[in-house]
């Protein structure tokens, strides 16, 4: 069986990778670089370091427990 | 494109400025396993007094590291493989071969498996890094898609890819190169302490392959159809969490990352907005969250078919369930055949 779905108009996008197509059509979103993209973006591996070495300081059995408790809500909300 | 020359100094190695984020994720990545070392070889200023202390660290590292080690490979590295995020060739592939060694990969073998085996046979037969299809066409179940395919059903497929020349000409030659400069990264941790490298170092990377990069790989298409069964845009699920898609950039929506591999990450959500009424029109599967609680669903111990349906078919957004009204399609249209692996 053949759909005939209508052709994706995906004209003005950059279909090829590589630096010679790299940002040519779409101008770089708003605040691409701003501090909450970028904490927000690299939200889990600051988490982790954070959890990691805040073990110094409140010992592995709140580390684990923090660790788990992250895993649980994030599956409910991610 | 600005022009480079007139782009900060630091950014001027970037292919795109977003690009940024992808290094910056990566480097806490490895910061992150370099904590955990160095609190096991200091045991006393942690705490890890004894075997019970020190194995709640080495759960509590594994959960942590696995998590976003499993990211910065298969969706932070993926990116890269589909469009490099440096100007400079060298830098491309050496930057490459250190991000993935921290998650348990060969980067050639990782991008060998993504770009030459799913994408360009996404859902078909050929497509091996996808869970098998029970006889009714639904995936095998979540657990034994994790538990069975990373890393031995990968090893068994990419040994007999690189021996019969499926990548193109020399790749078992090259994938002999990559492997060895990959097994000196690897095995860094175990000159430093082998019982560490097996405890804050493989572990986690178990963790990344089975659990994270696992389940992400079975709900990103779980429910779907190949464009070989006549269902344009059935191929892969689309997760509009907008929590999830900021943090994980982007990365749910897959659809849209399926249909133009080459457009980079920071655009799929306007690729999303521009295809949207197209996407409604033709039944694309579309969930309002993310992997995680995708993930959290279809594995339900209780109730695994429960869960698989409740994820395919029940939380699919009514706006692009084919079955939905829907003032833009054409009368013929809603009594075609659902073309879904529900129905293959």
């Amino acid at each position: 069986m053949t759909r005939t779905a209508p052709a994706p108009d995906v004209s003005t996008f950059s279909a090829c990778p590589g630096p010679s197509a790299v940002g040519r059509n779409l101008p770089p979103p708003a605040g691409s670089l701003g501090l909450g993209q970028f904490v927000g973006r690299s939200l889990f591996p600051l988490l982790a370091l954070t959890l990691i070495l805040g073990t110094l300081l409140w010992g592995p059995w709140v580390t684990l427990a923090l660790a788990v408790a992250s895993w649980a809500v994030v599956g409910r909300i991610g | 494109m600005a022009d480079p020359r007139r782009r900060p100094l630091l950014l001027r190695p970037f292919a795109r400025d977003e690009d940024v984020h992808c290094v910056v994720y990566h480097v806490v990545v490895l910061l992150a396993c370099g904590a955990a070392f160095w609190i096991w070889l200091h045991p006393d200023s942690a705490g890890l007094s004894g075997p019970l202390a020190k194995t709640a660290f080495v759960v509590a590292a594994a959960l942590l590291l696995g998590w976003i080690s499993g990211v910065d490979v298969g969706v932070n590295f993926h990116n890269h493989t589909h469009r490099r995020i440096f100007r400079a060739p060298w830098l491309n592939r050496w930057f490459g071969r250190l991000w993935t060694f921290s998650g348990g990969w060969p980067s050639f073998f990782w991008e060998h498996a993504h770009v030459r085996v799913h994408h360009a046979n996404v859902m078909e037969a050929d497509d091996w890094t996808l869970p098998r299809r029970r006889p009714d066409g639904r995936f095998e179940s979540v657990w034994r898609y994790c538990a069975l395919h990373w890393p031995w059903r990968y090893a068994a497929h990419l040994a007999h890819d690189f021996t019969t020349g499926r990548g193109g000409h020399q790749v078992g030659r090259r994938a002999l190169g990559e492997l060895i400069v990959f097994a000196f990264l690897y095995s860094i941790p175990f000159w430093i302490d082998v019982p560490m490298a097996l405890c804050l170092w493989v572990l986690p990377h178990f963790v990344a392959n089975c659990v994270t990069m696992g389940s992400g790989m079975y709900v990103q298409h779980a429910g779907g159809a190949p464009k070989s069964s006549g269902a344009r845009y059935q191929h892969s699920n689309t997760f509009l969490s907008r929590f999830f898609n900021l943090t994980i950039f982007n990365i749910g929506y897959h659809l849209e990352h399926h249909e133009l591999p080459g457009l980079h990450w920071a655009d799929l959500p306007a690729l999303h907005r521009r295809m949207r009424a197209t996407y409604a029109q033709e039944g694309a599967r579309v969930v309002p969250y993310g992997y995680y609680r995708a993930a959290r669903i279809v594995s339900s111990v209780l109730d695994p078919d429960g869960g698989y349906r409740r994820f395919t078919v029940d939380d699919q957004l009514p706006e692009f369930r084919r079955d939905a009204p829907h003032p833009q399609r054409e009368p013929e249209a809603s009594a075609r055949p659902r073309l879904t692996s529900r129905s293959a």
